[in-house]
């Protein structure tokens, strides 16, 4: 069986941001195809940043970013074909309905990527993703939306289109529990039939032992841990992932 | 003895709103720029009346009195001798006004001796620099004329011609008057426009910010320039838009001014008459000017985005284009002065509409410049919004503005 082709590749990544703070401090991991790999750390460890700065909205102060074997910071345009990303502040538009934001993103996107013939179906899936009554999509506006609501729309999205990597940042942080249950399910689901991998980051450990195939434990903007659920806690021997954070991330004190 | 301070809960909510709107940057701006923009208008305004007076006390006046074909009546020598003296003017032979005002003086009263009635005809040397001087002038040399013909009536008994030779070009003072009601009324509209352009642009991405939508938008496989020129023109169809109906509603209270005023006396309504710029501009004069006005809308969309991006909210974007769009007045208030010498007034932004309605007066080649102009500052601007888009300060300006203002407060403290 031929090892599965890297799909993300970050490589000693820095980030100091105007001002000082030095958000990432040589960063480097790398996601193979059809995986979910969560990245787990508190907060300002560096998630966000690194998920901005492969979404091409943040430039590195050093360091390399390539997907899919394009370089990030040399050709941000043919990167931003290959991935969609979902921030952790999810918003929409206020006049827009729901259906009027899903064509305007699916249909800008695959028609950068050269498969307009795509739209009609992809738009489909995403309606479907969004487990929102289709009534609710044509005819309310955004600002009438719930967090939850909004959330679903923009993950459904940036998973219909099947990028080669789909960026979600805490996709389920401020949902209820059924909410944030029924979102991991469809991420879950989605990313294992259609093989898109994923990068998200997330706080809820249940939610990452059961979604992602591997995860990275993130420190002050570096890695201290890498692996599997199963191998993490075989590794540390704690009895679960949140025991295994306690031990490789608060007892060491924070950055 | 607990006596209850800050009083009724209305007090407490607007100390709040007033936090919030004070500690807010761009409110300072948009309430301190105000007054500098009219402050700085004051020398400006003593320039005015300067003018003003100078031209009705007849100062710097170098006058000459024609005596033209005066042979055959002695009634117009008379005329053309007390003129000269009230005038403090030499008195010369010649029907050739023109020729007089070449030679150094800057007002020729030609006393015309061939007609019945001997007939004044007052032509004054007009500076562009000057314009309200140059508008009083012709006025007060007949006043003073016919001061010195009878002192103590106020009926004055001579009637005049009066003309301004602007620029090579000789003007009667009506139509001079009319062109300049024109040329301000197309220079102040504008402001119609150049407003509510500001505002909107500063909302384009202000609004993406407050509604959460502008990094997903950036992370689309979109060029930034194509994000900044799509909201360029959409922000620039809606000034647009509510330009048109300004003046139209403008237009219709003329309209509705001049059928109440029967001799259709149009000016008490504030806007020159249509009939007046189409026949003082033409085709190209407008086509010129509505370019002037599309570019300076676009430049004012461009430049509020520009300062938008910096600002966390749409209230805090909208305050910062009072700072793009408050210049606007300048070029419009300068021409109650009159219109600058100098071609860098041609370079400066927002100075193209006033030159293109000038254009009448100055020919075309000004207005041409500063057209030019615009477009280049309007492309700047927008090569500068797409450098920013595509760099990092359209996502982290907000955040760094802030970091920055609060590590300066906290300096202050230390
Ligand atoms: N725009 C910014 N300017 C300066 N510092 C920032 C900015 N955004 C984030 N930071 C800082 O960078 C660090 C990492 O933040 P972030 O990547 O958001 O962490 P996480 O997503 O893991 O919570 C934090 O210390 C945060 O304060
Ligand atoms: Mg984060």
């Amino acid at each position: 069986m031929a090892a599965p082709s890297p799909v993300l590749h970050v490589e000693g990544l820095v980030k100091v941001y105007p001002g000082g703070t030095r958000a990432l401090d040589g960063l480097s991991f790398t996601v193979s195809e059809g995986e979910v790999y969560g990245l787990l750390g508190p907060n300002g460890a560096g998630k966000s940043t690194t998920f901005r700065i492969i979404a091409t909205l943040l430039k590195p102060t050093s360091g390399r970013v390539v997907v899919d074997g394009v370089d990030v910071a040399a050709s941000p345009l043919e990167a931003r074909k290959r991935i969609t990303y979902v921030p952790e502040e999810v918003g929409g538009y206020r006049r827009l309905t729901g259906m009027e934001y899903l064509r305007f993103v699916v249909s800008t996107y695959l028609r950068a990527r050269g498969e307009p013939g795509r739209i009609g179906e992809a738009l489909e899936e995403a309606v479907e993703l969004t487990g929102l009554p289709r009534e609710v999509l044509e005819e309310r506006k955004m600002s009438d939306y719930s967090k939850g609501m909004k959330r679903r729309v923009q993950v459904a999205w940036a998973l219909a289109v099947r990028p080669r990597l789909a960026i979600l940042d805490e996709p389920t942080s401020g949902l209820d529990v059924e909410a944030s249950y029924e979102l991991r399910e469809t991420i879950a689901e989605y990313a294992r039939r259609h093989r898109v991998t994923v990068l998200l980051s997330s706080h809820n450990m249940l939610e990452v032992e059961t979604l992602c195939t591997r995860v990275g434990f993130i420190r002050s903007g570096r890695l201290v841990a890498e692996g599997a659920p199963a191998e993490i806690l075989e590794e540390t021997g704690a009895r679960n992932l949140e025991e295994a954070y306690m031990r490789l991330i608060a007892g060491s004190g924070r950055g | 003895m607990a006596a209850r301070r800050g009083g009724p809960g209305g007090v407490g909510l607007l100390r709040k709103e007033l936090s919030s709107l004070l500690r807010e940057p761009m409110v300072i701006a948009m309430i301190v720029l105000p007054f500098i923009i009219y402050a700085s208008m004051g020398p400006m305004m003593g320039g005015l009346v300067k003018q003003v007076s100078s031209a009705t006390k007849l100062q710097g006046v170098r006058a000459a009195v024609l005596l033209c074909g005066a042979r055959e009546s002695p009634l117009a020598a008379l005329l053309a001798e007390a003129a000269a003296r009230s005038l403090n003017a030499s008195l010369l032979r010649g029907c050739d006004p023109f020729a007089v005002l070449q030679r150094g003086y800057n007002v020729a009263v030609l006393v015309n001796a061939t007609a019945p009635v001997p007939r004044l005809s007052v032509y004054v040397a007009g500076e562009l620099s000057r314009l309200m001087r140059t508008l009083t002038l012709p006025e007060a040399v007949v006043a003073r004329i016919q001061h010195g013909l009878a002192p103590r009536s106020h009926a004055g008994n001579v009637t005049a011609s009066l003309y301004v030779v602007l620029a090579g070009k000789t003007w009667r003072l009506s139509d001079l008057n009319r062109l300049y009601g024109a040329a301000t009324t197309l220079s102040y509209a504008v402001l119609f426009v150049v407003f509510p352009a500001a505002s909107l642009g500063a909302a384009m991405l202000g609004a993406e910010r407050e509604e959460r939508t502008l990094e997903v938008l950036l992370s689309l496989p979109l060029p930034r320039s194509r994000i900044a020129l799509a909201k360029m023109l959409a922000a620039l169809v809606a000034a647009l838009l509510a330009a048109g109906s300004a003046i139209a509603g403008l237009l219709y209270m003329a309209h509705s001014a001049s059928t109440a005023s029967s001799g259709g006396e149009v000016a008490a309504a504030g806007a020159a008459p249509v009939t007046d710029i189409l026949r003082y501009y033409g085709p190209g004069g407008l086509a010129a000017y509505a370019a002037a006005v599309a570019l300076e809308a676009l430049f004012a969309v461009t430049a509020a985005m520009l300062i938008g991006l910096f600002a966390s909210t749409i209230r805090g974007a909208q305050a910062a284009a009072s700072v793009v769009s408050l210049p606007v007045l300048l070029p419009a208030m300068i021409l109650l002065v009159g219109v600058p010498a100098t071609t860098l007034f041609a370079l400066v932004p927002y100075s193209a509409a006033t030159l293109a309605a000038l254009a009448p007066l100055t020919g075309p080649e000004p207005a041409a410049l500063a057209l030019a102009a615009q477009a280049a500052w309007t492309l700047a601007a927008a090569a500068l919004l797409v450098r920013a888009l595509e760099s990092e300060v359209a996502v982290t300006g907000p955040e760094t503005v802030k970091r920055l203002l609060s590590r300066l407060r906290g300096r202050r403290r230390a």
